[in-house]
């Protein structure tokens, strides 16, 4: 169960639009290593998962990147609000228009939908929590190519916050797989899965 | 065992607290509009933060106090903000939904004048 909250994680009050970093930026809603992928990602291993503190941190981060994927919403729309057919020539918004006028649609920045398979749950408490500690750096990382873009301090703001988060979650899954090895064979690791093997 | 009695420790702690802030005047009163949503922003960010933190440090005291701490101010904010401008949560619905049903007047947070 979910309860909505009326407000951002963290404000997004963008003045002065720009479809073109628009159509850079909407990679964090619906790209490879964008939000919606990792939110699904720990929503779905969390079930299978054995550990209490790891299951719990699965459901929180994967509740906060619901919140970071409204964030990166807020930015496209207020980047894209109110344009011109003019402004949506000249900048090479049309291809996105034409198919979804300015509504929000989960896609990369190359215009690939978004797809499932940019995650895995693999019921192997070991191989999903490496999954999550490179899903936290590879967002991250596009994090840092996004900034490197971006000249507008409002919109800047709001993305060094979501950078930040990543570095955060890293840590505690980092934690999450020393609490799942502290509880396995350590002369060997893969003895036993403890998400399916009895 | 163990986790039990921790468990209702914390809740009659919890519940101490707040008969005792029920009584003294609350900061969030003097606050305008802008101010109150940044305060409720803050606070939260610290909940969310130490809740991720208690996640895989669940026996660390000063978190522990840390997350109480935030949370109460939090919740206070909540129903202030509720009471003053329209609800930010279904649970602080009932603060200002006795005449209308604020819930979908005040802008949304990705709206101008939204949070």
């Amino acid at each position: 169960m979910w309860n909505y909250e009326k407000r951002l994680q963290y404000p997004v009050k963008i003045t002065q639009t720009n479809p073109k970093i628009a159509q850079v930026i909407i990679t964090q809603f619906g790209g490879p290593d964008g939000e919606l992928s990792a939110s699904m990602r720990y929503l779905a291993q969390r079930y299978t998962m054995p550990y209490k503190e790891v299951t719990g941190i699965l459901t929180d981060i994967g509740t906060e990147e619901l919140a970071h994927l409204e964030m990166i919403c807020a930015i496209v729309y207020q980047l894209t609000k109110d344009l011109s057919p003019e402004e949506i020539e000249r900048s090479g918004f049309a291809p996105y228009y034409v198919d979804h006028t300015l509504a929000l649609w989960p896609q990369a920045a190359s215009g690939t939908p978004w797809s499932a398979t940019t995650f895995q749950s693999k019921g192997d408490p070991i191989t999903d929590l490496h999954e999550d500690l490179a899903a936290e750096q590879k967002a991250r990382t596009t994090y840092d190519n996004i900034l490197r873009l971006v000249k507008d301090p409002e919109v800047a703001d709001p993305i060094r916050f979501l950078r930040q988060r990543e570095i955060v979650h890293y840590q505690r899954f980092g934690e999450s797989l020393r609490i799942v090895q502290d509880k396995l064979d350590s002369k060997n690791f893969y003895a036993f899965n403890p998400e399916f093997d009895k | 065992m163990n986790n039990m009695s921790n468990n209702s420790m914390m809740n009659n702690n919890m519940m101490n607290r707040r008969m005792n802030n029920t009584s003294s005047r609350t900061p969030e009163r003097t606050m305008n509009r802008q101010q109150l949503m940044d305060h409720i922003n803050e606070v939260s960010f610290a909940v969310d933060e130490v809740k991720l933190y208690l996640d895989t440090h669940p026996c660390d005291q000063d978190a522990l106090e840390y997350f109480r701490e935030m949370s109460q101010k939090r919740n206070r904010a909540l129903k202030e903000y509720a009471a003053a401008y329209g609800p930010l949560t279904i649970d602080t619905a009932d603060e200002s939904c006795a005449e209308r049903w604020n819930w979908i007047n005040e802008p949304w947070p990705w709206q101008e004048g939204g949070c």
